[in-house]
């Protein structure tokens, strides 16, 4: 990397405070030129970009968000390990650029110090200065430059400001060895303690200098804004309305696109059919392929709105009064505060979630959250509840403007979230039992949230999600329908069933196949819940994930549909099913049912092997497969016998 | 008196913060230091955690934690 | 019935279990303490603190 001799390639620590602007100034310095990957054999993100000075260019290490040096936190610890060089495949930085917020200087300028204790050469970039002097706050950069003994730039990363000056001054000190501007006893009788008083002591001392306040009142339009959002009683009821309303735009916006795709599909299959010869190929690719991926293709831009409303939520610092609201909550039932945000990820996909729950120390309660975290309804099992309630309880309002759907929706959340709250309170007294933890969070300033950071995020995920449906999705997909292909009975055009054709659309294949009978045999096993052998095939195919439940579907009403008969949406299929006795098979009651168990059950391989690893024991694995699955089974029970009990069906 | 005790709206000057543990470590590097001025912001729906304004910025935590921060008395502030 | 089409219809069936196959091989050997990324729904952009229990 070394082209021309005298300008060797550097390696730039980019670091500073959650929140501080460290994201916006690293997406700014590099632009695309980015890569995300993991420090070896921790969980811990590890950025990297390109950043062209001039004309060299230099590696931007993009580090964990952190509040401090001291390696209580593993973030921290893989922090120090970067800026001293321990880390494989990272080389020492030459510079380190510490992100500083200027509204929140003394706070923030904390790491700064700590950073100068290592002896690499520190340039502060100042981010938020347009906030800070919209509040008529004076800042004498050179002064504060001065005091601190670093140089202090000071960057809007929307206007470009600062950005050539930021660079100038990276190769400007690289090789140069800060001085320490203050010493450090760590003799004292205070101990350890005296070095974040000599710290604090050096920057107040520092910031008092060249800083000057005109306006007193600090912050107060988050308080402001808090008075409403974090009130007493208004409080949780506007958590609540926020989710609903979220929900019923993930409904209500996804529908055209849905449509549309789910005709593209439909297309794409009548397209295909009429290319190939008929023939075994072209009803895998019609009938397996098409129907198992596009199936859940469909649900596409619903997972990008709901990644949408996440990352604004994240975005904008309202995630965090949330978490303020429902601490109380939380550790009535024994839980970490930090709890909270493993479960929040979790809404997304356990699996983050789980790896999440390495930032709570004490064991208990980290297993204790983990054994919870998939009871939050994550995004797989969105396309799940959109299926049904799509196919039975679609255009229903209630008080004339709410939808059903969102309402249903909501209620599916809310049941995950009461089960994982009871279930917590009872292993946190019974098998890991603990003290509650602690809870020391920051209440960051409200902010509009960065469009770049929110579709970036919304992109990523939806990429995962079309991969994942491109990889694990199809090959279940073939090899499910293959399952229901085969074995081929002997005359497959004639129908030998006894009951009436007309009333019985499904083939006698589907019946005989492998799938079928394996259908037919755990038939007694879900038939109190309402379910027929059919959901049973896709229940059990649901097991490797959830949204394969909806390919299943797919596949099976395709499979199993006479020759002539129009293709059909899914949705119409699940409404239309019928019965050997030509009942309906699927009433708004077993759509609830199914859903239900959804929201409960372990159904996902990967989860399970996350949680095997980040547990290390198959014991508990084996054990929050078991109890998950069986509450499920249970609940659905409930669900389907007591609904009929009711009177609905 | 604790910052447990501190009414909403209320200022006073932190004295000392007991404890070696790193929680009350935490809370130090997070500028809750002898010295520093501490405002009661509010109290979360059920009373608990707290939010308090410290060096310019809100810090949410639990009342248990708070009970740690020793404040002055009113006439003890400058 | 050994036909082409048939012939198709079997590799990719072949190729779909052995795909199936080999992700959960690779699952499993995650199983151990090498860990990286999970490939359904990627890492934690959200850890913020603290060490791991031991």
């Amino acid at each position: 990397m070394n082209q021309d001799g005298n300008k060797p390639h550097l390696t730039i620590a980019l670091a500073g405070n959650p929140n501080a602007g460290k994201t916006t100034l690293f997406n700014s310095l590099t632009g695309l030129n980015q890569k995300v990957a993991n420090y070896p054999g921790v969980t811990v993100e590890r950025k990297e970009g390109v950043w062209n000075i001039g004309d060299r260019s230099a590696t931007l290490i993009d580090l964990p968000g952190l509040y401090s040096l001291d390696a209580t936190s593993l973030d921290e610890e893989i922090a120090r390990n970067v800026i001293t060089g321990q880390v494989e495949n990272v080389p020492k930085p030459d510079v380190i650029v510490s992100v500083v917020d200027a509204t929140n200087l003394e706070r923030n300028l904390y790491l700064s110090t700590q950073l100068l204790e290592y002896g690499v050469p520190v340039v502060i970039a100042l981010t938020m200065i347009d906030v800070f002097e919209k509040r008529k706050h004076e800042i004498d950069i050179d002064k504060l430059s001065e005091t601190l003994g670093v140089p202090v730039i000071a960057v809007n990363s929307k206007a470009d400001r600062g950005k050539d000056e930021l660079a100038d001054t990276v190769v400007k000190i690289v090789g140069s060895a800060p001085k320490l501007p203050y010493e450090l006893n760590g003799d004292s009788p205070d101990g350890d303690n005296s070095r974040i008083f000599a710290r604090y002591g050096f920057i107040s001392n520092a910031v008092q200098e060249s800083v000057r306040h005109n306006d007193k009142i600090e912050h107060r339009v988050s308080e402001r804004i808090d008075r409403i959002l974090t009130h007493k009683v208004f409080g949780l009821a506007i958590l609540v309305l926020i989710l609903l309303t979220v929900f019923q735009a993930i409904f209500s916006w996804a529908t055209l696109p849905m449509d549309l795709l789910e005709s593209g599909f439909g297309a794409l299959g009548d397209g295909v059919r009429t290319l190939l010869p008929e023939g075994i190929l072209a009803d895998l690719i019609v009938d397996g392929i098409i129907a198992g991926v596009g199936g859940v293709l469909v649900f596409l831009p619903q997972i990008l709105l709901l990644f949408l409303f996440i990352s604004i939520l994240e975005d904008s610092g309202y995630m965090a009064r949330a978490a303020f609201l429902l601490d109380k909550l939380m550790s009535r039932v024994g839980l970490h505060g930090k709890a909270f945000l493993p479960l929040m990820s979790s809404f997304a996909c356990a699996i983050p979630g789980i790896m999440a729950t390495r930032t709570i120390e004490d064991k208990r309660d980290r297993f204790a959250t983990i054994l919870i975290a998939p009871f939050m309804s994550c995004s797989a099992r969105l396309p799940v509840y959109t299926l049904m309630i799509g196919a039975f309880f679609a255009g229903q309002t209630v008080l004339g403007f709410v939808s059903l759907g969102a309402i249903l929706m909501l209620a599916m959340y809310a049941l995950g979230i009461s089960v994982a709250l009871v279930v917590a309170y009872i292993l946190k007294r019974t098998i890991l039992k603990a003290p509650p933890p602690p809870f020391i969070m920051e209440l960051p300033p409200y902010r509009m949230p960065s469009l770049r950071t929110v579709f970036q995020n919304m992109l990523t995920r939806a990429w995962l999600f079309v991969k994942r449906a491109g990889t694990v999705i199809l090959a279940i997909s073939i090899i499910l329908w293959a399952l229901m292909y085969f074995p081929r009975s002997s005359q497959p055009t004639v129908v030998t069933d006894q009951q009436t054709e007309s009333a019985n659309p499904e083939s006698s294949q589907l019946r005989n196949s492998f799938a079928g009978k394996l259908g037919h045999t755990i038939e007694p096993v879900i038939r109190p819940l309402g379910f027929d052998w059919k959901i049973g095939v896709a229940l059990i195919a649901s097991f490797a994930a959830r949204e394969v439940l909806v390919s299943t579907l797919s596949i099976i009403y395709n499979v199993g549909k006479d020759e002539n008969e129009q293709s059909e949406t899914l949705i119409s299929a699940i409404r239309d099913a019928k019965d050997d006795n030509g009942n309906r098979v699927w009433t708004p009651l077993t759509a609830l049912t199914l859903m239900v168990f959804f929201v409960l059950a372990m159904q996902c391989m990967s989860t399970i092997a996350i949680v095997r690893r980040e547990t290390n024991s198959w014991g508990w694995t084996i054990f929050m497969v078991t109890y998950m699955t069986g509450l499920a089974y249970v609940a659905a029970l409930i669900t389907y016998q007591g609904g009929k009990m009711l009177g609905f069906e | 008196m604790t910052l447990a005790d501190l009414e909403k709206g209320e200022t006073r000057t932190v004295v000392s913060v007991r404890g070696q543990d790193a929680v009350t470590r935490r809370l130090m590097e997070m500028g809750v230091i002898p010295g520093v001025s501490i405002r009661m912001v509010k109290s979360a729906p059920f009373g608990d955690p707290v939010e308090i304004n410290v060096r310019g910025y809100s810090l949410a935590l639990r009342k248990s934690e708070a009970e740690s921060v020793e404040l002055a008395r009113p006439r003890d502030n400058e | 019935m050994f036909d082409l089409q048939f012939l198709i219809v079997a590799l990719l069936i072949a190729g779909a279990a052995t795909y199936a196959a080999w992700t959960f091989m690779r699952k499993s050997r995650s199983f151990s303490k090498k860990s990286d990324c999970a490939d359904d729904c990627g890492c934690s952009s959200k850890s913020k603190t603290p060490k791991a229990a031991h």
